[in-house]
């Protein structure tokens, strides 16, 4: 398929967010949870010192931008790669056997779809890492409980794609030879059933992980996200109070954010559309 | 009269995707690292704890807690707010809290779809055409934006940098109705981006198809203007798809108007939840998730036995 503009404008900006959370942490840049006292509020693009200005604590934006896409991505990777294979393992399962066990998966993923994701995820994060005085928790553990809750909001919906995939493979000539001349169920699901079912979760799976993102940044927002500004969501959130004297320490996670959510959503719908391509050529 | 045993087995399946559902939400109170009760109570309370305990049937057991939350909700008691020294029923405060989520969410649905059906006939008409690449690609990046992003960045701009509009709160249709709308349009806004692409690209994809048929041909080959062989011949056939997605979103909405509603500080349902969970209150927490998705679910199974009525093509598709 032809590669637009948008193809390599979304690349690159993933190859960055990508070089940024692994390498950023021995790039020189200004050290992210020290305040720059003399330099309140800078707006960005004025010095080399801050690059993308800091906001109202005097904390350099691009240094928490580089610490947050670390645990952001973290949260987003492995809970899309976890949900996903988890996902994916139970939805083929289901497709290839039928019977009992496909009907009662079709069950558990439609009570977890029943709970909108967001209202799903709020729910786990606020109870599972509830915190007081007398119940402390730790940052860790709250970004623990975050990536859990956003796998089990993954899983039904890759799980659901999977199966739907799965299903219109399961009846192919080829797998029914494969079964008749007696090969064994795991084989025919490895190599005959996961190959074909892969480009359509991979698809799905990019736009999971900017479905992650926005719930990780979404969780923030309403108070149950990462503490102290150590994601993406949580700079952001922290920062909402201020939007009126350091409207960047708003706009520019934002839109650090939305640039990574387009950018996935772009690779997620490029890969569905050559996947239709390719199936309406068979 | 398979029709119906279908919307039967339907409906029963629904109930028990609700109860299970629930059912998993009233376990999570007992998951929370303490006790729930005395997690509830007012601080420097002690003495409420049991009452708390007993109130909400906690010392029941999983089992038993659930059963006697499910019989309250059927009898129309949503449980309490245990804070200061008198309970605040949840009811109240859901009844209240229910008409600015319902304005948020059919406002945008009427935006959304007042947007999109143009955008949707005109694009599908110059089909691959610069301008159908243009609105296809800007709707793509807008419904990619976070809504909380969205939101933030029109608080900024136009609330508080340009000061056209205030940049968040809420006024009732009551009290003033153009302060109402002026509130509105801000929030409303960010919940559409996403609506509108969708329903852009849906009826694209319809009107294509609808204007290839031969009563199009015939239509032009009248002498009738293109407008109007659009507006008039075309729309109709090819909106089916359109208001069934129309109507789903309903239910999709009211999971989105959770982090809008908190930005904006609009009084709604996804405001009452963050108070839950700042209060502590995860009995009444856990009341107000089964409620949203009880309305979800509902919505979404109404939707389809009434498309199903509605046009028969897709009953045979479905048997």
């Amino acid at each position: 398929m032809k590669k637009t503009i948008g193809y390599w404008l979304s690349a690159t900006w993933l190859a960055i967010v990508a070089f940024l959370a692994i390498f950023g942490q021995w790039l020189p840049l200004w050290d992210w949870e020290e305040p720059d006292y003399d330099n309140i509020g800078q707006t960005p693009f004025t010095s080399w010192k801050h690059p993308l200005g800091t906001d109202g604590n005097g904390i350099d934006i691009f240094s928490g931008l580089v610490q947050g896409a670390r645990i952001t991505m973290l949260i987003a990777l492995v809970s899309v790669i976890l949900g996903g294979a988890i996902g994916s393992a139970l939805g083929i399962t289901a497709a290839y056997f039928r019977g009992k066990f496909d009907a009662f998966m079709n069950i558990a993923f439609s009570v977890v779809l029943s709970i909108p994701n967001l209202v799903l995820s709020l729910s786990l994060v606020s109870i599972l890492a509830y915190s007081d005085e007398d119940n402390p928790t730790t940052d860790t553990r709250r970004i623990m409980v975050l990536i859990l809750s956003l796998t089990i909001v993954i899983i039904p919906i890759l799980g659901r794609i999977a199966r739907a995939t799965a299903l219109q493979w399961a009846n192919r000539e080829f797998v029914t030879a494969s079964k008749s001349m007696g090969t064994r169920n795991l084989r025919i699901v490895r190599d005959h059933l996961l190959p074909n079912v892969a480009p359509a979760i991979i698809a799905i799976a990019f736009l999971a992980v900017g479905v992650v993102i926005i719930a990780e940044g979404s969780l923030a927002v309403l108070g149950v996200g990462v503490p102290n500004g150590k994601s993406w969501g949580s700079q952001l959130a922290g920062a909402i109070i201020d939007i009126e004297f350091y409207p960047q320490s708003v706009y520019v996670p934002a839109l650090f954010i939305a640039a990574t959510v387009i950018a996935v959503n772009y690779f997620g719908d490029y890969f569905r559309r050559s996947l239709d391509r390719r199936e309406s050529k068979i | 009269m398979t029709t119906l045993l279908n919307i039967a087995r339907r409906l029963i399946s629904v109930i028990v995707v609700l109860l299970l559902a629930t059912f998993l939400l009233s376990c999570l109170v007992f998951l929370l690292p303490g006790d729930p009760a005395e997690i509830m109570a007012p601080v420097g309370a002690a003495e409420f704890i049991d009452v708390i305990r007993e109130d909400a049937g906690l010392d029941k057991g999983p089992i038993g807690y659930y059963f006697n939350w499910l019989g309250d909700l059927l009898r129309g008691d949503l449980g309490s707010y245990y804070l200061g020294t008198a309970e605040t029923p949840v009811a109240d405060r859901v009844v209240d809290a229910i008409p600015a989520s319902l304005q948020l969410i059919f406002y945008t649905q009427i935006l959304s779809l007042l947007i999109a059906i143009p955008l949707g006939l005109i694009a599908a008409y110059r089909e691959n055409s610069r301008l159908d690449k243009v609105i296809n690609s800007s709707l793509f990046t807008l419904a990619s934006f976070p809504g909380f992003a969205l939101g933030l960045i029109l608080i900024l701009v136009i609330g508080v940098n340009l000061a056209w509009l205030p940049p968040v709160g809420y006024v009732p249709f009551s009290e003033s109705v153009s302060e109402h709308f002026r509130y509105m349009v801000l929030p409303v806004i960010t919940l559409s981006a996403g609506l509108t692409a969708t329903y852009t690209r849906l009826l694209r994809a319809d009107v294509i198809g609808t204007l290839k048929e031969d009563f199009v041909t015939m239509a032009s080959s009248k002498g009738i203007s293109n407008s109007r062989i659009l507006w008039r011949h075309v729309l109709r056939p090819s909106s089916s798809t359109l208001l069934t997605s129309a109507a789903l979103n309903m239910g999709a909405l009211i999971g989105g108007t959770v982090v809008i509603e908190t930005i904006f500080v609009i009084p709604g349902l996804g405001s009452e939840l963050a108070y839950a969970i700042g209060a502590r209150q995860v009995v009444a927490l856990q009341t107000l998730v089964a409620l949203i998705a009880i309305a979800y679910v509902l919505f979404n199974t109404v939707t389809d036995v009434v498309t199903t009525f509605v046009d028969p093509r897709t009953r045979e598709r479905r048997n």
